[in-house]
Formats: structure tokens, sequence, C-alpha cells
């Protein structure tokens, strides 16, 4: 099988490209000090990697302008309103923290016996999963 | 300076053939995902701490392998297209199998996932995070069967066929864009379930 042509060459770099998309956007996640950076960082890499397969696994660059305009449009939408929300949240926990009015929040333990949430100012690990 | 092609290969240049009922269900569908991760994350608002002390108890080691089987899954169906287009029935075979395999993967990881976290004691009414959690990972596996169930039928057409006719290419053609979507959402909901409680 003849795998080296014009059009298996671009789905071979694609997929290349969505492996190591995928390890950077974990190691930002562990890795990058800034949570609303890393945030931003990971969510900018699946909009990045959702626009290669769409391109170029499902061929939506030949459809008509329409439908790209409508996935470009999703794509854009889904990585700004998660990272903004991801982005508020920070805000509005560091503000609550700050003025005294962070509670303890619940959150299930390993055996899902609700405990109180170690982070509480938003930039903390949290519980482990083990 | 001209560049050869043998007949019948698939160029980037090669126009692919536009399935509008098939688009315009993957628009819809994308479109109903995006209302769910904007509720999710509206939802995350109102406490985000426990929200991602939730969070951290998924295995991010198990969403990874998933995220990596359903793109190289994607990947092999892609290049059977390709092997449909250029008439290559062999290929065709052996690398919608190959997607089928891989892709099956996703399941065996996901079911484990999912049955680590009941004996765990942690169910969709655990708290608000695995209620999302379940419900959005639980509609992509929906998704999910129902491309395995799509590739699995193309598989017994291609293996039933002399040669690869329109049809059929048609078929691995629209049946990809299909297995393709699979991975598209599992790529948002990968991060957003997954890592973004986990950043530091």
């Amino acid at each position: 099988m003849n795998v080296r042509t014009a059009g298996t060459r671009t789905l071979h770099l694609t997929w290349a490209a969505l492996i190591l998309a995928t390890l950077f956007g974990v190691g930002t996640a562990q890795l990058l000090g800034h949570p609303l950076l890393a945030a931003a960082a990971i969510m900018v890499v699946a909009g990045g990697k959702i626009f290669l397969i769409l391109r170029n696994f499902m061929e939506l660059h030949q459809g008509p302008l329409a439908y790209r305009l409508f996935f470009a449009s999703w794509i854009v939408a889904c990585v700004v309103g998660i990272s903004a929300s991801f982005a508020f949240s920070l805000f509005n926990t560091s503000a609550r923290a700050s003025t005294g009015l962070l509670n303890s929040s619940s959150a299930p333990q390993g055996d899902g016996t609700p405990v109180s949430a170690p982070r509480s100012n938003g930039s903390g690990p949290g519980l482990k999963a083990d | 300076m001209p560049v050869t092609e043998a007949p019948g290969e698939a160029t980037d240049e090669d126009s692919a053939p536009w399935f509008p009922s098939i688009w315009t269900f993957i628009a819809l569908d994308c479109a109903t995902f995006g209302v769910l991760f904007g509720v999710f994350m509206s939802e995350r608002l109102h406490d985000p701490a426990a929200y991602d002390a939730s969070a951290s108890l998924l295995d991010v080691r198990l969403g990874l392998a998933n995220t990596l089987i359903l793109i190289t899954s994607s990947y092999l169906v892609a290049l059977s297209a390709a092997a449909a287009r250029r008439d290559d029935l062999p290929a065709l075979r052996r690398l919608l199998l190959g997607g089928i395999v891989v892709g099956a993967g996703f399941a065996v990881l996901k079911l484990t996932e999912y049955a680590m976290k009941i004996a765990a004691g942690i169910t969709p009414q655990t708290d608000a995070f695995f209620g999302y959690y379940f419900a959005l990972t639980g509609v992509h596996f929906l998704h999910y069967g129902a491309g395995m169930l799509v590739l699995l039928v193309l598989l017994r057409r291609a293996q039933r066929v002399a040669a690869v006719d329109e049809g059929l290419t048609r078929a691995v053609m629209s049946g990809g864009i299909f297995w393709h979507m699979v991975d598209l959402l599992w790529v948002f909901l990968f991060p957003m379930l997954y890592l973004l409680g986990a950043v530091r």
C-alpha cells in the first residue's frame, strides 16, 4: 500500500500534530505555573486540534462557506466561553477568599464521601485521585 | 516542479464529495454539545473549588489514553477513506479494521473508568460535577457506540465486495465523518472535565 501520496502525507502530519498537541495540553495543565494561562493554553490547543480534525480528517475546507463559518464560530465560542468561565471562577474565588466569604465546599473523596474542598484560592492542587 | 501522482491516488487537491445531511446533523450535534459545555461551565461558577476537587478524582492518564486512542482511530479511518478514493480495497479493509480495533480501546478504558468510579462509591448522584461527568461522557459514549456500529457496517460491506465502487467510497467517507465527530467532541470534553481541574 502506498501511503505517501500528498493526501495521505497530510493525514500523517495531522495525526502527529494532534498527538503532540494532546501531550502538550496535558503537560501544560501539570506544569505551567499560572492557572489562568494554563487553562487558556489548554483550550486554545484543544481548539487548534478540532480545527485540524475538521479541516484535514473531515475535509471541511472543501465544504460550503456557511458550514465553515459555523464550525469556526463554534470552535471560537467554545474556546473563549470555557476559558472565560474558568477565568471568572478564578477571580470570583479569589475575591470571595479575600473577603472571607469562602466557606467549605463539599467534594467527594475516593469513596464518594463528601469532604471539605482543600482548594480555597483557586490555585491549589485539590484532592488527589489516589 | 510538476508532481506526478499514480492514477486514482488521493491528493490534497482532490475535491471531496459534500454530504449536506451528515454535516447538518453534525452541526446540530456540535451546537447541542456547545450548549451542554456552557451549562456545565456556568454551573461550575457556583462552586469552582468543589468542581475542581471532584475533577481531581478523575484519572488524567485514562483520559489522555482515550484521547490518543480516538485520535489514532480517527486517523486510520481518514486513511481508509483515502484508500477508498484510490480504489485500494485491501488497504480500505485493513485500515477500517485497524480503526475499529484501536477505537474499541476507548470502550475498554471508559467502561473500566466507570466501573472504578462506581466501585469507589462515585455515581451521578455523588455531586454536581459527577452528575455532569456521567451525563456528558454518557451521551458521548452513545455517539461512540453509534460510530463503532457504523464502522462495523462499513467493514462488513467492504468485505462483501470485489472492488471499491462509488457507493462504498461515499459510505466510507460519510461514515468516517461521523466517526471523526466522536473524536471532535471528546477533544473538548477531555480538557474541560479532566484538565481544567488539574491546572496548577
